[in-house]
């Protein structure tokens, strides 16, 4: 003991922990407006600020071929004028709250959503309202869209990382939805018309499918007063049930036939962006939290065993990461990295190993036990913003899961074995059906990737 | 929001802050260092990076990896990173872990060199190579950004000033960097006088500075150098070529332009801040509404001002909607462009519509950013750093509304002159 009547410190191990506090994941409510529309409200008292997401139909998995892009075709331009404002009126009744109104598309659902003070609330949740129920879609908002997108697509063809997303995408996908990027292509963007993008939006708009997120400083009933004001007489007319199941195309792609080598030849280029990985499973799956299990054990951390090997063990990467990434239908499962060209046909080999052998053999009890406690101990920072509680309610309200799901959550993780693991890479991952997407110098690649599967060669698209 | 802030000083020289914020059972642990890649030689750059990356390589008590390892196996996250002028690192911990972040940040703080080894250096070096060829070569546009450092931050005489390289550091100066130098940076730099030492989240301001002291209280302080000697800002602008064409792997031409300003903290930088928000920030300001919404000659177009403690740069990029028919006509056409917004606000200064815009957008975002609880500890370590007191990060709006008009005007009229602005245009390859 030292003189304070303090143990001396032993700086030899590390120190004991205090008793912990549980954190769960905050109240919230559920009720059905008059409309059909679900609105979602947890107050966070105090925090001066609100954040509304309006969520509605209309992702990126019901684009068809011949019109790819068109789901965020359309939800960019529901902030480009409405009815009332052209556009620029509309941003600037947003911009003098201090504030915007962001149109967002994802795979399952288009959202409008703003972040604002307290007192703008009401005037807030007009602009979302009108941005939902009445855009106008005018012909030259379109056509100035139209050539930002264009650009955009353009811009990528230089970008290595966007051209390696979209060839291991159009590999896995092939014909099916997930094989394009939301943003389509250059014909497919000429193609898109204004008539198709207000049909796509009329069929969208359909309150009984939308859900109206409101998190922050709600105050009693002042929210919900506003909505009743603003967004609900806007959606009334527009009561319908939207199912996107019926809607959308079966997003299944073909069982690989063996593991395949995607190139895309960038001559010159500085490194090699590599994709590697194979459809997954859709959100709803039983195996979901057993696979994030994992995935945190393969890729999912710094301290995995891919970050451990390919770049604190041989240098060759300053990262890599693995994701499933979990959507309505089976989004992909990929392993991320970009590596000196050098030493691309190593660290595909190395990428390779790691997948058999978390298929081969049950994870040590300290390795399972580290990234489970990994996973619960995380899971609190994603609930300290208003932002990070909407997320979290969008995804229940996306995939229609049960309103505990963040209560059983830690328990659904600390219940995961290392046989639980070892049995969920056996059914969903496959180091044979691996499709590998290397973007860099062909020359330099293709005597490295040499017996890793069948080759092919692209030009950047 | 709840809150409750101190500072303290220990008697070897180093900082605590320490702010309570109950909300989650999260405690943030936040270390700046005032070292930097300012602080660099000229050939040695890149050092304070590369040192950055072996601060988690191990210390006398904490195995290679064992930093992430131990915080990750209790579900913390950790990293660090480093800027021109500090480096920081920092971990949120569930709160009863607080312990295990003084622990380990002491013991790199005390106790590193008896850990380093040369193979620990020879992997770190590979992946900040690899750094580099991510985030710079292997980028469109990556290198632009480098040379348009190098254009503003030159001198007459040959002489670079500080902000003049990358803070990663040229790729032959890591190629050279020894391990022996790592050790003489860590001497010289990483001691409790040069750095604070922030504590956020649910707390006890008492108990918690009691480890502190416990942890960091017998780590001796020893004399730092003085800062890199600079000219004063006023002096800073391009000498001779001021402006370069550069041909990249990209698809849509491109411009930069950039200035010097005061640095981050002066009445100029706040001036600064504003004008680059009433010049891109959102869909009614004067870039992007006349140039991406009207003209539809950019794609994007962007103003910013860099929180730089010697002197800031002011830089506008704005990237061409198309290439054809000329590419370099194209680039030249916008860059005249937004040169000519620069012009307005010079001669007329921004509207008071402009400007309350701008303060409400800031205020907003400010607000905003104080729910996460790591970057308040972060914003916290950085105004005990530069100015010494935590608390100004609460009195930073009252700075940014205090701003009007003529100030704006004024600060444009002396510092966004064409005779102090260096620029790039990149170019598709021939």
């Amino acid at each position: 003991m030292t003189a304070n009547g303090q143990p001396a410190l032993d700086r030899g191990r590390p120190p004991v922990p205090g008793p912990s506090r549980s954190c769960s994941f905050p109240n919230f409510e559920v009720e059905k407006l008059e409309s059909g529309a679900r609105l979602w409200t947890l107050d966070v008292s105090g925090c001066g600020l609100v954040t509304v997401v309006l969520l509605m139909p209309g992702g990126s998995e019901l684009d068809t071929p011949d019109r790819a892009g068109l789901a965020s075709f359309t939800a960019g331009l529901r902030g480009a004028g409405t009815k009332h404002r052209d556009a620029l009126e509309f941003a600037a009744a947003a911009e003098d709250l201090g504030t915007t109104i962001a149109t967002s598309c994802g795979w399952e659902n288009a959202a409008i959503g703003t972040t604002i003070g307290l007192e703008d609330v009401a005037a807030g949740l007009e602009l979302v309202a009108e941005a939902a129920a009445e855009p106008a879609f005018l012909g030259e908002e379109v056509e100035r869209r139209r050539r930002r997108r264009l650009a955009e697509i353009e811009r990528r063809r230089s970008d290595p990382a966007a051209q390696a997303r979209l060839a291991f995408a159009r590999a896995v996908y092939g014909d099916t939805p997930y094989a394009h990027p939301t943003i389509g292509d250059r014909n497919t963007t000429e193609a898109i018309t204004r008539e198709d993008i207000a049909s796509f939006h009329g069929r969208a708009l359909a309150a009984g499918s939308c859900h109206l997120i409101a998190v922050g400083d709600l105050g009693p009933g002042s929210v919900r007063r506003a909505i009743e004001d603003t967004v609900e007489p806007r959606l009334l007319a527009h009561g319908r049930h939207f199912d996107a199941a019926a809607e959308s195309l079966e997003p299944e792609p073909a069982p690989p036939s063996g593991r395949r080598v995607v190139v895309v030849d960038r001559p010159g280029a500085a490194q090699t962006e590599l994709r590697i990985g194979h459809s997954g499973v859709p959100r709803r799956h039983p195996d979901r939290v057993r696979l994030q299990v994992a995935n945190s054990i393969l890729g999912g951390k710094f301290m995995s065993r891919l970050n451990l090997t390919l770049r604190e063990k041989h240098g060759y990467t300053y990262g890599v990461s693995s994701a499933f990434h979990f959507r309505r239908g089976p989004g992909p499962f990929v392993i991320s990295t970009a590596v000196a060209n050098e030493v691309a046909g190593a660290a595909c080999r190395k990428t390779v190993e790691e997948v058999e052998r978390i298929c081969a053999e049950p994870p040590g009890a300290a390795e399972l036990d580290d990234a489970r406690n990994y996973m619960v101990g995380v899971f609190p920072y994603t609930l300290q913003t208003i932002q990070g509680l909407s997320s979290r309610l969008q995804t229940l309200a996306v995939f229609d899961l049960d309103r505990d799901e963040y209560d059983r959550w830690p328990e659904r993780v600390r219940a995961t074995s290392a046989e639980d693991v070892l049995q969920v890479c056996r059914r969903h991952l496959s180091p044979e059906g691996l499709t590998i997407t290397a973007v860099g110098p062909a020359d330099e690649l293709l005597p490295q990737l040499e017996g890793l599967g069948t080759t092919e060669v692209q030009a950047a698209a | 929001m709840p809150e409750h802030l101190e500072q303290h000083e220990l008697p070897n020289g180093m900082r605590v802050v320490l702010h309570e914020d109950p909300r989650l059972p999260l405690a943030a642990v936040n270390v700046w260092y005032h070292v930097g890649s300012k602080n660099e030689e000229t050939g040695r750059t890149g050092l304070a990076h590369l040192f950055e990356h072996m601060l988690f390589q191990g210390s006398a008590n904490v195995s290679e990896n064992g930093h992430f390892e131990h915080i990750q196996k209790v579900g913390g996250v950790a990293n660090g990173s480093t800027w021109y002028d500090r480096t920081n690192y920092y971990e949120t911990l569930p709160a009863n872990h607080l312990e295990l972040g003084l622990w380990l940040e002491s013991d790199r703080m005390g106790f590193l060199l008896e850990a380093l080894t040369e193979e620990k250096f020879e992997n770190q070096r590979s992946v900040v190579m690899n750094e580099r060829l991510q985030r710079v070569n292997n980028q469109p546009y990556g290198l632009a950004g480098e040379r348009l450092s190098e254009l503003l931050y030159r001198r007459p005489n040959g002489a670079r000033h500080p902000y003049a390289w990358p803070v990663i550091g040229y790729m032959d100066d890591l190629e050279a960097a020894n391990l022996d130098s790592v050790e003489d940076f860590f001497r010289t730099w990483y001691r409790p006088n040069n750095a604070v030492l922030t504590l956020a989240g649910d707390i006890d301001c008492e108990a918690a500075l009691e480890q502190v002291r416990r942890y960091f209280g017998e780590i001796p302080p020893g004399p730092l150098p003085p800062p890199p000697a600079v000219e004063p800002a006023t002096e800073i602008g391009p000498h001779g070529a001021s402006r370069e064409i550069l041909e990249d792997s990209i698809e849509l031409p491109r411009c930069y332009s950039a200035w010097c300003l005061d640095g981050y903290g002066s009445d100029d930088w706040y001036a600064g801040e504003l004008l680059a928000m009433i010049l891109s920030s959102g869909r009614m300001s004067r870039l992007h509404r006349d140039l991406v919404y009207e003209r539809q000659i950019a794609q994007s177009v962007s103003a910013v001002i860099l929180p730089t403690e010697i002197c800031a740069t002011f830089a506008i990029v704005a990237t061409c909607q198309n290439r054809e028919p000329d590419p370099l006509t194209n680039a030249e056409t916008l860059e005249q462009a937004t040169l000519e917004h620069v012009e307005a606000i010079r001669s007329a200064g921004p509207t008071a519509e402009e400007l309350e815009r701008a303060r409400r957008s800031l205020l907003l975002a400010h607000h905003d950013s104080r729910q996460d609880l790591a970057l308040s500890a972060d914003r916290l370590s950085c105004a005990s750093t530069y100015f010494g007191d935590p608390s100004r990060i609460f009195t930073e709006p009252e700075r940014l509304l205090k701003v009007d008009a003529e100030q704006v005007r004024d600060l444009a009229r002396r510092s966004l002159g064409p005779e102090r602005r260096a620029a790039i245009i990149v170019v598709p390859e021939a």
